[in-house]
């Protein structure tokens, strides 16, 4: 059942122009942090993790989580839109699977995301010629840990796109969220606030210490709220009535 | 017979179309429980607080309000496109949604109607930027800080504003041709997005990033000695021709956008 449910929600994307921006908004800050980088050789250490900072320091602070954001209300416009809302919840699955198919393909546009991170990182690093070994495990990690909080973000905007019926609202929510991560991680709670947890895992500026326990303790919050907020989504889908206006 | 002409007598032709004070009206009716004010609300507050945050450290260095003057801009340029992208589209986004437009154009003319909604926009904009001067203002002195003379504030309420309806206006336009919400605000999104990254990158260049007006229209200059490690600032003449440049780009755009969107088939 949750395979179709999933199915049928990228056959709802197909021709979006949804995307092309998740690899094209990466791309575009992987070439302006790469030509930042260039110009300030002077300035910083030449190598691999400084690059990485280039490249990734205003999209997971800001520009991730928005674009989530905006992906996550596209998810659920669909359902808000005429009398959708009632289909949706006719359909003969069970709700459950109905809220993981939209996580699944929230986290699709997230992996895409990512992968277009990396692919852009190494890609203009060994063009430019970037001095010093591959640092392989580290940015494994960091892409890893950076995946599991955006589904964290996912989760969440969902919940958020699923309750505000407005295309736009969720995404200002979440811009004020990846700045809430901000936020909260110099005050110390990176490890512990939701809109955090990309930002820790990615670790762009180092502003936190990705010891074993931290990365146990990011693994497990992340769980957490993911399923927290797909139990919410559902426990809401099934008590609360219907209302279909527009 | 009798019965039709007294029908059609009914309303009267003044009345088939509403005033623009009543159609920006209708268009504030419309965006009830849309949740547009909470929306500006929580992005002003985030804005705002970051904007303290970042004040609170800088006033253990100096308590010159010029540096208050400078960072505004700066948190403006990440925020203020993307809120005004926000508003844009939850205003146009209502007809869309509901799919009245050719219902509402049966009654209105579809110039009017593109007026109304920008108006819309930008007085939503206006009470916006007027309320984030006011609370900087606020919070600078509060901190300690001098507090920034009336003229300064002007300045700098007239160059937040100019770039905010030049980015409201745009978006208008793109949400009245598309009707995929997604495109204008991955707009607004890429427009915040550049805006902080056009602050790393030289005039000559930063100057085709409209998001970037926000620091360019600055009239704060900061140069740093890296020997002594010391910041300057400095006043700078309002650069006017900037303010000029894209209150010409916002008006083109209205002017092309009014014309196309009443010419356009819905």
């Amino acid at each position: 059942m949750l395979a179709s449910c999933i199915r049928a929600e990228l056959v709802k994307l197909r021709r979006a122009p949804i995307w092309i921006v998740f690899v094209a908004l990466p791309g575009v800050s992987a070439l302006i942090g790469c030509a930042n980088y260039q110009s300030n050789l002077g300035v910083i250490t030449p190598g691999w993790a400084n690059l990485w900072t280039q490249q990734t320091l205003f999209v997971c602070y800001f520009f991730l989580p928005a674009l989530l954001g905006a992906g996550c209300s596209f998810l659920w416009r669909q359902e808000h839109q005429g009398s959708n809302w009632n289909e949706f919840m006719v359909q003969p699955v069970p709700i459950r699977d109905l809220v993981l198919a939209k996580f699944c393909v929230g986290s699709l546009m997230s992996l895409l995301a990512f992968i277009s991170i990396v692919v852009f990182y190494v890609g203009s690093g060994v063009v430019i010629g970037v001095p010093g070994a591959f640092p392989a495990a580290r940015i494994a990690e960091y892409v890893v840990l950076g995946i599991l909080g955006s589904l964290v973000v996912v989760a969440i905007q969902l919940d958020v796109s699923m309750v505000v019926r407005n295309f736009a609202a969720p995404v200002g929510i979440a811009l004020a969220g990846g700045v809430s991560g901000v936020i909260a991680t110099v005050a110390g709670f990176g490890n512990i606030w939701p809109y955090s947890l990309l930002q820790t895992g990615m670790n762009s500026n180092e502003l936190v210490d990705l010891s074993m326990a931290s990365v146990i303790q990011i693994v497990i919050l992340s769980a957490v709220y993911i399923s927290g907020a797909l139990a919410w989504a559902c426990r809401r889908l099934s008590r609360r009535d219907v209302v279909a206006t527009m | 017979m009798t019965g039709d002409k007294d029908a059609l007598q009914i309303i009267p032709p003044a009345a088939r179309r509403p005033g623009m004070v009543r159609q920006v009206i209708l268009e504030f009716e419309k965006s009830k429980r849309k949740h547009l004010w909470l929306i500006c609300a929580a992005m002003l507050g985030v804005l705002l607080l970051w904007f303290g945050y970042q004040s609170a450290r800088q006033v253990e260095v100096t308590t010159d309000y010029r540096v208050l003057l400078y960072s505004l801009p700066t948190v403006n340029a990440v925020f203020l496109p993307l809120l005004s992208a926000v508003v844009a589209s939850t205003v146009c986004d209502v007809e869309n949604r509901a799919n009245t437009w050719k219902q509402l154009l049966t009654m209105e003319r579809a110039e009017d109607l593109f007026c109304a909604k920008w108006l819309t926009c930008a007085l939503v904009l206006a009470v916006v930027v007027t309320v984030e001067v006011a609370a900087a203002s606020v919070i600078g002195g509060g901190l300690g800080f001098q507090s920034i003379p009336a003229s300064e504030c002007f300045v700098l309420w007239v160059s937040t504003l100019a770039v905010c309806l030049f980015v409201a206006t745009v978006v208008e336009c793109l949400c009245l041709f598309i009707a995929n919400q997604f495109v204008p605000l991955v707009v607004g999104v890429a427009l915040s997005f550049l805006g902080l990254f056009s602050m790393y990158l030289p005039p000559a260049i930063s100057v085709f990033v409209p998001s970037s007006y926000f620091g360019l229209m600055s009239t704060v200059g900061m140069s740093y000695n890296a020997a002594t490690g010391v910041i300057t600032w400095s006043t700078v003449t309002w650069p006017v021709g900037y303010l000029a440049l894209i209150a010409l780009l916002t008006a083109a755009t209205f002017v092309i956008s009014l014309r196309a969107f009443a010419r356009k088939e819905l």
